[in-house]
């Protein structure tokens, strides 16, 4: 699976922007510490001043390590 | 003295002397006969007066019609309308959107006739509006929140229908047929007349094809927090069949905060479009934990095996592989003492039941994840087609909404079961 690698500012930029009405974008840390959006965001973005995320290069999705669910038993 | 010309007397007049040989009936005539020879019209005819030119005259003063005519007849009069409309619309705009859509279109036609019309919907609008933002993707919560009572208490249930599908049109909702609208409306009737309606906080039917229109709760179909409209967040698609999840980084705060219900009668569902039980580290369909430890959840364990709680501490892992499609839902019912019941529903049937020690879950509901102390983790991997939150549901009561909700998705061709 593939995902946007974003920079921290291009990350930061993102954070409360609508990708389309009702929808919010959602930057994550994957396994490496990369800022990262999906490519169902990108596809759903329907806003131009948002265009230049269509042209940022995919790399592979490395899940981060999540805490063990549920942690309390 | 008066001298009347030497005498001492006033003499008589012979003039003045009226003739002895006139009949009674010649001295009874009007004087004008006899001075104008019997016509008794000259005097008065050669009398009129010179016109007068009416150019000058001033009415004074202005006259003032007061009367108040009073009609105490009856009309009987019965138009008979023998035209037939003909009128056919026909739709040609094609819209260009330049900024961000806002549909407030109130239209509501009441067509009377045989429509042969068959719109055809090519909107696509382009946005190049700067997008602004209305909600806090990362909630703080400094308190105990109280939820917002909802309506209840109503008659049939077709009129809150009505209002759900309109605000789900009036946002940008797509594909709300006529088959649609008439399933909505009985599931919203079939929920008041199986007295399920008042145990409602909230719940989604999903309707609408995106964003905009899946985000309504059906109890109260209004875009506040308060309302419990869902907030999309992540890696979202919307279809006819509902909203699905990337299990990356979509979640949906739902704004449900279970400790605004009385503890130990609350339940919680969700109804999944397919079978997906990962194994790893464990995934969340639905649900909160606050730091106290207590889970208001269903989901997994990373073995995977199913977990859930319902407002207990430490929830349970009763063991067995979660089969998740199909309609999902955990209640607990009875008191708030340290051991209250809590059940496990898949389809309407039960799958566990454990006592459970209930606490406070003061944190919002997420869809697709669950809501960790205010972080969303535990991403999870759907279709969700419908959703539920509110009060305790007995086993039948459990069973009757089973029912209403599948029956709501075999309508809509959503079904899987």
């Amino acid at each position: 699976m593939k995902v946007v690698l974003l920079t921290e500012s291009e990350k930061e930029s993102l954070i409360g922007q609508l990708i389309q009405s009702d929808l919010y974008f959602n930057p994550i840390l994957d396994c490496n510490d990369n800022w990262i959006i999906s490519t169902e965001e990108v596809n759903n973005s329907i806003y131009v001043e948002h265009e230049w995320i269509k042209s940022i290069p995919l790399i592979d999705w490395c899940p981060p390590i999540e805490p063990p669910f549920p942690p309390i038993k | 003295m008066i001298n009347w010309g030497g005498k001492q007397w006033r003499p008589g007049n012979p003039n003045r002397r009226q003739p002895v040989n006139q009949s009674v009936s010649e001295l009874m005539k009007p004087l004008g006969e006899k001075f104008n020879r019997g016509n008794v019209w000259v005097p008065i005819i050669m009398d009129v007066p010179q016109e007068t030119s009416v150019s000058n005259i001033t009415p004074s003063p202005t006259p003032t019609n007061t009367v108040t005519p009073t009609n105490t007849g009856t009309p009987t009069s019965t138009p008979t309308n023998t035209g037939t409309p003909t009128s056919t619309p026909t739709n040609t705009q094609t819209p260009t959107n330049t900024g961000t859509p806002t549909q407030t279109a109130t239209n509501t036609p009441t067509n009377t006739g045989t429509p042969t019309s068959t719109p055809t919907n090519t909107q696509t609008p382009t946005n190049t509006g700067t997008p602004t933002q209305t909600a806090t993707n990362t909630p703080t919560n400094t308190g105990t929140p109280t939820n917002t009572p909802t309506p209840s208490s109503i008659a049939s249930g077709t009129t809150q229908a009505q209002a759900y599908l309109r605000a789900v049109v009036d946002a940008g909702g797509t594909g709300i047929t006529s088959t649609v609208s008439a399933a909505t409306i009985t599931l919203f009737t079939s929920l008041v007349s199986n007295n399920l309606w008042d145990k409602m906080s909230a719940f989604y039917p999903m309707l609408g094809g995106n964003s905009a229109g899946c985000k309504f709760n059906g109890k109260n179909p209004v875009d506040s927090n308060a309302a419990y409209r869902l907030s999309f967040t992540g890696g979202w698609t919307f279809n006819s069949s509902g909203a699905t999840s990337n299990g990356t980084n979509a979640y949906s705060n739902t704004f449900f905060y279970p400790s605004g219900t009385t503890l130990g009668n609350q339940h919680l569902s969700v109804y999944l479009g397919n079978n997906n039980a990962p194994s790893g580290s464990g995934k969340a369909y639905i649900g909160s934990s606050d730091s106290n430890g207590s889970y208001f959840v269903i989901g997994q364990d990373g073995a995977p095996e199913w977990f859930y709680g319902v407002s207990t501490n430490g929830g349970s892992s009763p063991g067995g592989t979660p089969s998740t499609q199909g309609l999902l839902l955990a209640s607990a019912t009875g008191s708030t003492s340290a051991s209250t019941s809590i059940a496990l529903y898949r389809n309407g049937s039960i799958v566990t039941n454990t006592n459970q020690n209930s606490v406070v879950d003061r944190l919002s509901v997420y869809l697709g994840a669950f809501n960790n102390d205010g972080t969303a983790s535990q991403f999870y991997n759907n279709q969700y087609r419908f959703s539920t939150l509110g009060l305790g549901l007995t086993a039948a009561q459990v069973s009757t909404l089973s029912t209403i909700i599948n029956t709501f998705q075999t309508s809509l061709g959503r079904n899987t079961y």
